[in-house]
């Protein structure tokens, strides 16, 4: 692998780095040909942030776990020497870890144990690493959590980690890794596991805390709008090598290797309009059956109020009211909690809505019925996130679409039917025999979705069918649903926590925000002029890689809701920039607005003409 | 005690028992203590919950109240070298005469005194066999209904003098005073405590007293010093329960006890392997039977009993279930009944075509036969059933076999050929004939067997006569209807196999019991 | 956390009460007890009535269960059908001596069972995990019976370091106890083994090494607590467990506690003393399960906050 000559002199042009990574390889011990790193050469400039981005299995966690000697028991360093100042690492990295370099993880609930409270897991760490004990080290625990803007630092002193959200959970271990004042900080996908606009909040954060204590940062991610958040000198690893390394601006700006290139071209935002790039591109495909229309769908007062943990209501749905056109692909966005894959599981009858009815076609879907049920199952179709969990393990792809075309009774024909549904999702004749465990995440949704069309639906609810995928894969499985919306005449619900891939594909985009639609409006309107301040602060969140496009951020207060907890009023205003009296007592309505856009905001209502949010300002 | 636990013959193992007489982990064993006598310990499979002399009649009750309790009069098993011994001598009786056909009247011993110092009266003979205790409608031991003679009166004379007197000629009496309804009880003490008082503290004039029971575990005994036999020869008697074979031979063998009771032939040669122990046995007078309900179906013909009867091959069933060691008569008879008995009596042989011509005869085309059994209740009955299975369809009888869980599933509808069992427990031909196979008994009231008018009126012979050749011949001629009309068959005896420290001089006898009696326990 | 206690006592309290009215109605309708305990066919009518009678077997099914149950509450639990004693009285008298045995086993169980497990973990893949693991399958698998006969003829006949059977002293217990607590240490083994590397896989010890803690504080402070929820599940559920185990190792080294009286009971069709000692079982059980939650919501903070 050729490594570009100009970066890397740029790279070495600090005296000492503060962290050397050179010539690093891990291998399996049983297999130690098979190097899962290959001779990986870093530095980190001190108090530099150094990003390490690429896909799922690039070794760029491995490479980041053998800094701190922490890889798996399987794997082991086969090569290479970890330097810091210039001195090479003990094996154990005695006195290294938690007081000179320290780390944080993915999933901060996972990270933490789960039987320990706050308080004694930051004094424990506080007295390992500074000697303090009893008052002292709990007054320094408290102090840490106060540096990492824990609100009510002394009350969460006693509180266990499942009690707190995850952007809280994060934020306390980074006061764990502050507690041996280290120089350096590991952060492995720090922010993968949270919501769009905690994620925002952390990487605000760590860039404060980079700044206050001149620490150094090593960042992994497998995102790149993260990555040009945070860091300042990028390496772009790929099965398990090193294939580009530059400062960050020149990397986004003038990608070398043709790798970095296709992913930063993969990213949602760079693509354009869905329609503008696939409309017709292939002719629609032959049903065998009579072609039919595209039908609407339709939902009236429909809420879902679920009773849990004994007294405890949850309004998972609040009276949701929504229309949903013949032919339309509607994207649903919002945080996690927000109500969007209740609505999906209602469209598709997996769920009984508390009151409120849904139309297809004009026809209500009747749940109670069976034969009824049946019918409109098959023109109501759902994909999930995960499809190795709706893949049957024990029938190849090809015998699984089958058995459908014959239960349902789509077609003598079975055989070409499905070889044609293949083609369909750009699968190949040759994947129809195989079993779901033989194809990658990709290849497993586009089986899925194949299936999902061979009873030839009329509507498909799309539930976050993308994110569990890469992102090189992610834009070409996205293709292919727009694609394939446009050929099968679809009407679909796209759901999703990430805009930019709603926007992607979806005519309108509804934005939900506890149960409720707070915005609802033409894809291109709501992403480029949002109203709500709601929508405007996801936005605001998505993080670009273009530097010139960098925007300074607003940044929503406190944590996703936790819709067992509802507050009166406007939902939305204790979070709300914008919040005035008024939201507190009274909850908006959606209002209509200009070029069919409807939105439930007070601070919206007054403005006259609504202001323009310069999303690309 | 080193008589008790020899050396074992190879080299390593006796390093291995040094090296753990040297770790000091010793346990009691049941040798020679400070006292002049051993301590006998014996492994046995099960105890009774109730020493009771009758609630504890079972084959797991008897061997410990006959070493508690005495009778009138005394069977004196080991007068044969094998056990089977039948003469009756005096016991707490001194002298029986007998006064007419359902009068006889005993003797008591003046010197004869209980475990609690009480001399024995002929209120307390009287008790043990009377209205009360044994033969009203609510007796105090309800259990004595299945085993009472049909007394009419039992009568204290004088102070060493009792009279019983039956409703009906019995010349059986003085047996059934030596048999298992014989034991003989404090009345005082009896009705102080009641049956269930009584069988826990239990008290008779035998060699041995009791010293400590508990329940389900062990059962102590310890000599009875005055005892009017003689001093007995151990000190104390250990029934421990061992419910598990191999464990109870183990124990045999590492010397913890004297003797292992109920064990399998199958043990004998490892037993044999081992020179201080061996095995010693008897075939108990008891008969594992086929019986046959003929109520509404093919067996009610019965030719086709007879040809079931005729295709059983005993011998082979003792070798291949017994090792040899069971008994197979010649005809439903012991010798030890008395001179009723014929040694000349042809015995069972398997006669296959002879069965196939009976069937022929009757008409017999293939109906089914059920058999059941109740598992393993009576010992090797299922592979048993299993054999005649095979002679039988070599006949062409079509017998299916029912193993069963339980006494009223084998008794319930369907029942038609099953196993059961007839103890000898008298010495005399009127058990079990006339008592299990009567006009009023189950086989021909509820079994639908229509004896024959002539068998009956034998069996009332046998009941009311004194030993004569005509008693013999009505006898003989009974079993003779009893094989032309096979009601049921005599299978073979059991076996009852003890292991025994070769040291100990002591004989099984062919009964469910064990004779600790001074006479029969010796230490070297 | 009360409302917990208290729906989870309240469900075993129904448990309990359905254990005992089914074993009483079933043990009743699947046989005639009299005809099981005297020789029906050769009994005097007379005789076999007076027998119903003692036991209230001439009562109609509903008298009779009422009265159990008056009798429970009068602290009887009714007449042996065998030997008229007071069921409680003679089960009281077995009890001692099952928990002796049970007691040590259970200690001798999680003392194999623990450390060997959290070993076997510990060294995944080496030879100490393959020897344990070997170790387990084989104690798992080696039936009760084959075990204890094999170690009588060892301890017992070849070596006479121990004695063969019985009970009463301290050698007496170690046959026994070693022969039920390998299977059932066997097990804990196991589950030990798979509890540990549950946690030692799960990112918080990943994340505590990061942090700079010694293992042995890894080991004290994140595993073992964290392994120790499902264990107790497993603990406790062996806890009821033991019991069934008892009856075979009672059997064999004639250990005669409430096992043996089960085997005998039944064998005997000994009504009282059978449904008394289902209840006691079922109630041992239920009550191992409730101590299982119990201890499961103290362990667990996140189902003992939100109670």
């Amino acid at each position: 692998m050729q490594i570009p000559t100009l970066s890397s002199a740029a790279l070495t042009a600090a005296d000492t780095p503060q962290l050397s990574i050179e010539g690093l390889s891990v291998a399996h011990r049983s297999a130690p040909q098979t190097q899962q790193v290959s001779d990986v050469s870093l530095i980190l400039p001190a108090g530099g942030a150094l990003g390490i981005v690429g896909e799922s299995g690039s070794g760029k966690s491995l490479t980041c776990l053998s800094i701190m000697d922490l890889l798996p028991g399987a794997l082991k360093q086969s090569a290479g020497v970890v330097r810091l100042h210039g001195k090479p690492l003990a094996p154990g990295r005695k006195g290294i870890r938690g007081r000179r370099i320290a780390m944080i993880f993915q999933d901060p609930g996972a990270t933490m144990n789960p039987l320990r409270r706050i308080g004694p897991f930051l004094s424990g760490l506080v007295k390992l690493h500074r000697g303090l004990t009893g008052a002292a080290a709990e007054a320094e625990a408290v102090r840490l959590l106060d540096s990492v803007r824990m609100p009510a630092a002394r009350a969460r002193l006693r509180a266990y980690p499942h009690e707190l959200s995850g952007g809280q959970n994060q934020r306390v271990m980074i006061a764990g890794a502050l507690a041996g004042d280290p120089e350096i900080l590991l952060a492995d996908e720090p922010t993968t596991a949270l919501d769009v606009t905690t994620q925002a909040q952390i990487l605000d954060l760590l860039a404060e805390l980079r700044a206050e204590r001149g620490m150094g940062l090593v960042l992994v991610s497998h995102d790149f709008g993260v990555i040009a958040e945070a860091a300042d000198h990028v390496a772009v690893m790929r099965a398990g090598r090193v294939v580009e390394k530059a400062p960050a601006d020149r990397l986004f700006s003038f990608p070398q290797h043709p790798y970095t290139a296709s992913l930063l071209a993969s990213i949602p935002p760079e693509l354009g309009r869905a329609s503008a790039l696939t409309s017709r591109k292939n002719p629609p495909c032959n049903r065998p059956s009579n072609a039919t229309k595209a039908i609407g769908l339709k939902a009236r007062g429909l809420s879902r109020l679920f009773e849990a943990r004994g007294r405890v209501r949850v309004h998972a749905l609040n009276g949701i009211d929504l229309t949903v056109q013949p032919g339309e692909m509607l994207g649903v966005v919002g945080e996690s909690g927000c109500g969007k894959s209740t609505f999906g599981r209602l469209l598709v009858g997996l769920d009984k809505p508390s009151s409120g009815d849904i139309r297809a076609g004009g026809k209500p879907l009747v749940i109670e019925d069976g034969e009824a049920f049946r019918n409109s199952r098959r023109q109501l179709q759902m994909v999930w996130q995960d499809p190795l969990s709706v893949l049957n393990p024990r029938l190849s792809i090809g015998h699984q679409i089958i058995e459908v075309l014959q239960t349902h009774r789509i077609t003598d024909d079975t055989q070409s039917r499905m070889l044609e549904l293949l083609q369909a999702v750009n699968l190949k004749a040759e994947h129809a025999s195989r079993y779901a465990h033989q194809l990658s995440g990709g290849q497993r949704q586009r089986a899925v979705i194949a299936r999902a069309l061979a009873v030839e639906p009329q509507i498909v609810v799309f539930d976050e069918p993308v994110s569990a995928l890469d992102l090189s894969v992610q834009a070409q499985v996205i293709e292919m649903i727009a694609d394939i919306r446009d050929r099968f005449n679809l009407t679909g619900i796209f759901i999703s926590h990430d805009i930019r891939v709603v926007r992607y594909v979806s005519d309108r985009i509804a934005v939900m925000y506890l149960g409720r639609i707070v915005e609802i409006g033409p894809a291109d309107d709501i992403y480029h002029a949002p109203k709500h301040p709601y929508t405007q602060a996801l936005l605001s969140a998505v993080l670009s890689t273009d530097p010139k496009r960098r925007k300074s951020r607003s940044i929503l207060r406190g944590d996703p809701p936790d819709p067992a907890q509802m507050p009166s009023g406007c939902p939305f205003h204790p979070r709300c920039p914008r919040a005035a009296a008024r939201c507190r007592v009274e909850t908006p309505a959606l209002q209509a607005g200009a070029d069919s856009r409807f939105t439930a905001c007070h601070a919206v209502d007054v403005e006259t003409s609504g202001r323009h949010w310069e999303a690309a300002a | 005690m080193s008589h008790l636990i020899r050396p074992t013959r190879r080299g390593f193992m006796t390093g291995a028992a040094a090296l753990a007489g040297a770790a000091t982990l010793r346990f009691p064993t049941p040798a020679l203590a400070q006292s002049d006598r051993p301590d006998l310990v014996i492994a046995v499979q099960g105890l009774v919950d109730n020493l009771e002399p009758i609630a504890a009649i079972s084959n797991v009750g008897m061997r410990v109240v006959n070493a508690m309790y005495d009778t009138l009069l005394y069977r004196n098993f080991l007068a044969n070298p094998d056990g089977s011994g039948a003469v009756i001598e005096p016991g707490l009786a001194t002298n029986v005469e007998r006064l007419n056909d359902h009068t006889v009247r005993v003797t008591l011993r003046d010197d004869v005194v209980f475990h609690n110092g009480e001399p024995m009266t002929a209120q307390d003979v009287a008790f043990s066999f009377g209205y009360d205790r044994m033969f009203g409608p609510e007796p105090l031991t309800p259990r004595a209904a299945y085993f009472r003679p049909d007394l009419a009166e039992v009568s204290v004379i004088d102070d060493s003098t009792v009279e019983f007197v039956t409703n009906g000629p019995d010349y059986a009496m003085e047996k059934r005073l030596a048999s298992w309804i014989g034991w003989v009880v404090p009345e005082g003490y009896f009705r102080d405590k009641g049956l269930d008082g009584f069988g826990t503290a239990p008290i008779g004039t035998g060699p041995y007293k009791l010293k400590e029971f508990l329940r389900g575990d062990r059962v102590v005994l310890e000599a009875n010093d005055d005892y009017w036999r003689g001093r007995p020869t151990a000190r104390t008697v250990t029934f421990v329960v061992v419910p598990e074979t191999a464990t109870r031979v183990a124990g045999l063998i590492s010397g913890e006890y004297h003797i292992a009771c109920a064990l399998n032939p199958d043990n004998i040669p490892l037993l044999q392997r081992y020179e201080e122990v061996e095995g010693r046995g008897a075939q108990i007078e008891n008969t594992h039977l086929v019986v046959h309900n003929q109520v509404d179906n093919v067996l009610a013909d019965k030719r086709v009993r007879r040809a079931m009867h005729k295709c059983i091959d005993r011998d082979a069933l003792n070798t291949a279930l017994w090792a040899g060691l069971a008994g197979v008569t010649n005809g439903f008879q012991l010798p030890m009944q008395g001179e009723a008995y014929d040694p000349g009596r042809a015995p069972y042989r398997q006669d296959i075509e002879g069965a196939k011509a009976l069937l022929a005869e009757a008409g017999y085309s293939g109906e089914p036969i059920t058999y059941r059994t109740l598992n393993d209740y009576y010992v090797n009955s299922v592979a048993a059933a299993q054999a005649m299975q095979q002679w039988w369809q070599e006949a062409g009888l079509n017998v299916e076999i029912e193993i069963k869980e339980n006494w009223g599933q084998v008794t319930g509808d369907g029942l038609m050929s099953r196993n059961w069992s007839n103890g000898f427990p008298l010495t005399d031909p009127v058990t079990p004939l006339t008592t299990d196979w009567h006009e009023g008994s189950n086989v021909q009231k509820n079994y639908g067997w229509k004896a024959p008018e002539e068998f009956n009126a034998l069996l009332g012979k046998i009941r009311s006569m004194p030993n004569s050749p005509e008693r013999s011949a009505a006898f003989q001629r009974a079993l003779d209807i009893f094989d032309d009309e096979a009601p049921g068959t005599p299978l073979y005896r059991p076996y009852e196999l003890y292991g025994i420290q070769s040291s100990i001089g002591w004989s099984p006898v062919t009964f469910e019991w064990m004779e600790l009696r001074p006479h029969n326990l010796a230490f070297d | 956390m009360i409302r917990f206690i208290f729906i989870r006592t309240i469900r075993a309290i129904l448990t309990a009460l359905t254990v005992v009215t089914t074993t009483f109605v079933v043990l009743r309708v699947t046989g005639d007890p009299v005809q099981s305990l005297l020789p029906v066919e050769t009994t005097p009518p007379e005789i076999i009535e007076l027998y119903r009678r003692m036991w209230n077997l001439d009562q109609p099914l509903w008298q009779q269960y009422v009265g159990y149950w008056q009798g429970i509450f009068h602290g009887t639990m009714g007449r042996s059908f065998v030997d008229g004693r007071d069921v409680v009285g003679i089960i009281a008298e077995r009890i001692p001596i099952t928990l002796e045995l049970m007691g040590w086993t259970f200690v001798a169980m999680l003392a194999i069972g623990l450390p060997a497990g959290i070993a076997a973990a510990l060294n995944r893949g080496s030879w100490i995990d393959r020897l344990v693991m070997a170790a387990a399958v084989a104690g798992h698998a080696l039936p009760g019976y084959v075990m204890g006969i094999l170690m009588i003829w060892l301890f017992a006949v070849e070596l006479r370091w121990l004695p063969s059977s019985g009970y009463g002293t301290p050698q007496h217990l170690i046959m026994p106890v070693i022969t039920l607590a390998t299977a059932y240490g066997a097990v804990i083994a196991r589950f030990t083994r798979a509890a540990v590397l549950e946690v030692l896989g799960q990112p918080h010890v990943l994340a505590a090494r990061s942090q700079g803690w010694a293992g042995h504080t890894i080991m004290r402070r994140e595993v073992l607590p964290n392994a120790a929820i499902p264990l107790v599940t497993i603990i406790g559920l062996f806890l009821g467990g033991l019991i069934g185990g008892s009856v075979i190792v009672e059997w064999i080294f004639a250990w005669p506690g409430i096992g043996r009286l089960l085997v005998t009971s039944v064998a005997g069709r000994d009504l009282a003393i059978v449904q008394a000692l289902v209840l006691l079982f079922s109630a041992t059980m239920i009550f191992a399960n409730l101590m299982v939650d119990l201890a499961y919501a103290f362990l667990n903070p996140a189902i003992r906050v939100r109670g």
